[in-house]
């Protein structure tokens, strides 16, 4: 019984990161129209970021949040209006792969700067802690990953559909050019969904760093896991995303714990396949 | 319109098979200038040398990649002993070849090694011992620390019939798959994961005859080359041994969660954890052994345990980790010209002599005793002075009782060591009788350290 | 945007131009042996022959179609498997090679089914997922050698599809033979029917499909026909290494290797996956030498890529072509 509440909140921990990691992704998406393919290098450059701001600065990870929202931030806007905004005028071609361009090129930065060590961050105040419940066992690093990303994601969320500036956002995501119409400044629009989209995943970055170690191909992993939640949720939907997460969370530690833990991945592609079999446009998906 | 169209598509041609000849052509002259200052560093070395002839011998390790910083240790390994052979050292006398200058046998010629870098991939390795082989014009080549490249290029090797010393390989499958034990060229002076997995076990049998539960055991691996290979291995010889597995649980390499695997682990509450996992997700584990106050009985085999990295991030967690390992210092103390290369090797390199290159210095020294054997630098010769080739215990710097290959390739005089983390330095542990340190068992409790 | 250059033109000279970069090309690759004739050229030469069959393979579905697939690491690997087990129970490796392109156009068609339902990014992201999977089963499958693969042991000679000793232009012109049934089969289907419907594909989906345009058929079509010819590369490739691992051969690396090298090329014409292999594969070395390959290859390729798609698509056959037209338009 313990094993099964254990599993479980594993889930609902690991699902609370993914649906951070996750929401960025689809905040781009929703309203450039574009799929971040380097998503998961935006992770590893918030990583770093916190990193360095620990290493050679002293910072907490849990300080150098700010840092790693902020660096990630400023790549998402850069790349933005440096690459992908002329990118957007071309064909479909053109805004796949300059994402993917955008991935190999971060992978290669992180490689020559940083080598391919694996580097962790030492003495995080967060590592020493954690809560027990029975036999329940929350490590520190892990809850407050998942308290934050909620709190984050929350945030989000109410920015995007309570604020006059997220209906903006919205209103550009539905029509750019009625939109423009209307007074709002599309290009402003999609710098800041990129910057959302970038701060978030560098707010996310900073949370995992606590307890994973970085190397310069720890973007697979997440971009990974990141894309097939967002097809399941549904590109550019929030709620989806986040309910995403928490499936795949779920599927990642049920499926380890009580099946052959090779295959754990196998399931979370598979349902990706089978949902893209039934419901193409995910579960919350705009048809 | 037309015109104009192929007009522009000709030109664009022309342009870009310009660049791209222009880039075959630094390509080529980078590489030959590139060579050219490792043999005028080797030859300058070399002056003393009389008769002018010099042997080369190839040297494949990861230089660059995600073992980068092992690679160079294990590269470091071969250019002692390069250096150890070439000059002159009386205070040496009992390894092969130390005391005079030079190959003896063959006109006291010099020996050179060539290095290069595979990055740890399977075709690059490959590529490279053929280039090494082919333009170099190499009589042996020794490396390549990856199972999986030392595979592929002593393939090529045994194609080409050139000889290839590995000492730094452990997976089981290279001399004794059966395929593998056929070749004529490969030979490997380290011990095998089956040979480190049988002192293991004989550890645990001793262990269970002083009171203590050992017959329970979970296998966590990393489901690769590396990782199902050992795990292949323990279950053989867990069954041979009659121990009972209590959990199976391969783990993905780089993912980013590992909880569940742990959580299935701490559920089965084994006695002994055979574990076979790189750095990343060996510091992954031993935060999970932490957050749930697990004090894990494990028995490591090297990869991610025997990484500086690892032990810098996770630091007095690790200790009381049980390793196996083909050197250590203290288990050698008793070898006076074992405790002088760790002391050369330390002065050199500016860092402690560690297993990786202790294991290639090994290997490197063993084929430079059989070029001299054979006297020739005929490939031929060499591998046929290898097979017969046989050092004593005290001719090596290993805890062996020597170096003797059998039929395919495997000296049979390897052994295993088993050693502790104790106040974070792995001491030797066992064989109980000799072994300098006492073993602390069982785990003590995370809350009680 | 066609580049392909169309027979037509009656002078001498419209005939020159037209079979210029047929000369080019192949007296480029017909060459190389010769002009660079260290056997580590030929082997990089080698591989600059697998790596332009594979993007030749992958353009007929990514540039000709425009579908771009991050996923073809599953054909390279079920080409390179064919040779290895065929290797492990002793059949030819010719007759493998053919049934690995049988089974890769029946893979095609399986995995086609539902991720043809996709469009732009969704198929693209939905490639990944299944060249993921395929990597995972191989990997946990016995069978198939699970993750440690097969190692060969090929006879040297033709009829081996072989020759591993210290001559190896052999094995580059065999390759150079396998890059031109390639490219002559995309020239043959870029003219045909195929070709244009393929085009109409590519631009603008809806409008070719109110046309009459069936176009889930020659979308599948042509999913077919790259899956084939980079299944073919896979064998190429496994017949050199004489070995077949899943890392090598199916991991997503691959798929974005392959990716690359037709991109920069440029993916609208039959020469830009060429192209890409040239520079690829230079460039690549070349980094190598000089930075010590810590990564800083992927620097170059991936700002190339970004450059490309924001201002040039068609890759650096684009870029030869906007010079050509600038020194043109200097002259007049």
């Amino acid at each position: 019984m313990s094993d099964l509440i254990q599993t479980f909140v594993n889930g609902l921990m690991l699902g609370s990161v993914l649906a951070l990691v996750a929401v960025g992704l689809t905040v781009i998406y929703g309203v450039v129209d574009i799929v971040n393919f380097a998503h998961g290098e935006f992770v590893m450059a918030g990583m770093y970021a916190t990193f360095v701001a620990s290493s050679q600065f002293g910072f907490d990870p849990l300080l150098a949040m700010p840092v790693s929202a902020a660096v990630v931030g400023l790549i998402g806007v850069l790349s933005f209006f440096t690459f992908v905004r002329p990118a957007m005028r071309g064909t479909l071609l053109s805004q796949i792969f300059v994402t993917f361009g955008l991935m190999i090129f971060m992978r290669g930065v992180a490689q020559t700067l940083f080598g391919s060590n694996f580097e962790t961050i030492q003495g995080a105040w967060l590592s020493s802690q954690r809560i027990t419940i029975g036999d329940i066992v929350m490590p520190g690093p892990q809850l407050a990953a998942a308290v934050g990303s909620l709190v984050c994601t929350g945030a989000i969320g109410w920015f995007i559909y309570r604020t006059t500036t997220g209906k903006a956002l919205q209103a550009t995501s539905q029509d750019p050019d009625a939109a423009l119409m209307m007074g709002i400044n599309p290009n402003k629009m999609f710098g800041l969904a990129w910057l959302i989209g970038g701060a978030s995943t560098g707010v996310a970055a900073a949370l995992v760093a606590n307890y994973q170690p970085v190397h310069p191909n720890v973007g697979l992993a997440f971009g990974l896991t990141a894309f097939v939640i967002v097809a399941l949720g549904g590109f550019g939907s929030i709620g989806g995303a986040f309910l995403a997460a928490f499936a795949v969370g779920m599927l990642e530690n049920f499926s380890a714990f009580y099946g052959d833990s090779a295959y754990k991945q196998v399931w979370i592609f598979g349902l990706f396949i089978l949902v893209m079999l039934f419901r193409p446009q995910g579960l919350l998906g705009r048809a | 319109m037309r015109l104009r169209k192929k007009k522009q598509l000709f030109l664009s041609v022309v342009a870009f098979m310009l660049f791209a000849s222009a880039c075959g052509g630094t390509t080529a002259g980078e590489g030959t200038s590139d060579t050219n200052e490792d043999g005028t560093e080797n030859s300058s070395e070399s002056s003393g040398n009389a008769s002018g002839e010099v042997v080369k011998v190839g040297a494949l390790f990861p230089l660059t990649g995600s073992v980068a910083s092992a690679g160079q240790q294990t590269l470091n390994g071969v250019m002692l002993a390069e250096e150890i052979v070439n000059g002159e050292f009386p205070e040496l006398a009992d390894l092969p070849l130390a005391e005079t200058a030079g190959l003896p046998n063959v006109g006291n010629a010099q020996v050179e090694v060539i290095s290069t870098d595979h990055k740890g991939e399977a075709d690059v390795g490959q590529a490279e011992a053929e280039r090494l082989i082919e333009s170099e014009e190499v009589v042996a080549l020794t490396g390549a620390f990856n199972s999986s490249v030392t595979k592929t290029a002593s393939e090529k090797a045994e194609r080409l019939g050139i000889p290839f010393v590995n000492g730094s390989s452990s997976s089981t499958a290279l001399t004794e798959d059966p395929e593998r034990a056929e070749l004529e060229y490969f030979f490997r002076t380290g011990p095998s994961d089956k040979t480190f997995a049988e002192s293991f076990f004989k550890f645990l049998e001793d262990l269970e005859e002083e009171g203590e539960d050992v017959r329970d055991v979970a296998l966590l691996y990393e489901n690769t080359e590396f990782g199902n290979e050992a795990a292949r291995v323990t279950k053989e010889l867990a069954e041979e041994f009659d121990f009972n597995i209590v959990a199976d649980v391969p783990h993905g390499n780089d993912v980013s969660d590992i909880t569940p695997e742990a959580q299935k682990i701490i559920t089965a509450d084994p006695d002994i954890i055979f574990q076979a996992s790189q750095t990343s997700e060996a510091i992954l584990f031993m935060n999970a052994w932490e957050n749930n106050e697990y004090a894990a009985p494990i028995l490591a085999y090297g990869a991610g345990f025997s990484d500086p990295q690892f032990f810098e991030s996770v630091g007095t967690k690790a200790d009381f980790v049980v390793a196996r390992a083909a050197w250590s210092l203290d288990a050698v103390s008793a070898k006076p010209a074992a405790v002088n290369v760790a002391e050369m090797y330390e002065e050199r390199f500016d860092q402690p002599m560690d297993e990786n290159s202790a294991r290639t210095f090994t290997a490197a020294m063993t084929l430079f005793a059989a070029i001299d054997a054979a006297g020739s630098s005929e490939p031929d010769a060499i591998r046929d002075a290898l097979t017969t080739l046989n050092l004593s215990d005290n001719e090596i710097i290993m805890p062996w009782e020597g170096i003797l290959f059998a039929e395919n390739g495997q000296n049979e005089l390897a052994q295993g060591i088993v050693t502790q983390r104790l106040e974070e330095q792995y001491a030797v542990v066992w064989p109980f009788e000799t072994a300098p340190t006492e073993l602390t068992w069982p785990v003590p409790p995370v809350s009680q350290r | 945007m066609n580049v392909n250059g169309l027979p037509q033109g009656s002078s001498v000279w419209g005939m020159v131009r037209q079979y210029l970069p047929w000369v080019l090309f192949l007296g480029f690759f017909a060459l190389y042996p010769i002009v660079f004739d260290s056997p580590s050229d030929h082997t990089l030469g080698i591989k600059m022959m697998w790596f332009a069959i594979a993007a030749t393979g992958w353009n007929m579905l990514g540039g000709f179609a425009g579908q771009i697939s991050l996923g073809h690491a599953t054909f390279f690997g079920v080409g390179a498997y064919a040779v290895a087990l065929a290797d492990e129970y002793e059949w030819n490796p010719w007759l493998a090679m053919i049934l690995g392109m049988g089974v890769a156009a029946i893979i095609a068609v399986i995995i086609g089914w539902p991720v043809f339902r996709l469009k732009g990014h969704y198929f693209t992201i939905a490639t990944i997922g299944t060249g993921e999977i395929a990597f995972l089963l191989v990997r946990n499958s016995e069978f198939l050698g699970g993750t440690e693969g097969f190692l060969m042991r090929s006879d040297e000679g033709f009829l081996n599809f072989y020759w591993g000793g210290r001559q190896k232009w052999e094995f580059y012109y065999l390759g150079f033979v396998l890059l031109l049934l390639a490219v002559v089969s995309t020239v043959m289907i870029s003219k045909s029917r195929m070709g244009y419907y393929l085009q109409a594909i590519r631009n603008n989906q809806e409008a070719a499909s109110s046309l009459g345009v069936p176009i889930a058929k020659y979308k599948q079509l042509a999913f077919i026909y790259s899956a084939v010819f980079v299944s073919i590369a896979g064998s190429y490739f496994a017949q050199q290494l004489q070995f077949a691992g899943p890392d090598e051969a199916f991991s997503l690396d691959t798929s974005i290797r392959i990716t690359i090298i037709a991109v920069i090329g440029g993916v609208l014409s039959k020469w830009g996956p060429m192209i890409g292999a040239i520079v690829f594969l230079f460039l690549s070395e070349w980094t190598n030498i000089r930075f010590g390959g810590n990564g800083f290859d992927l620097v170059i390729f991936g700002f190339i890529v970004m450059v490309m798609a924001a201002f040039e698509p068609n890759g650096l056959i684009g870029l030869g072509n906007r010079f050509a037209h600038l020194l043109e338009k200097a002259k007049s």
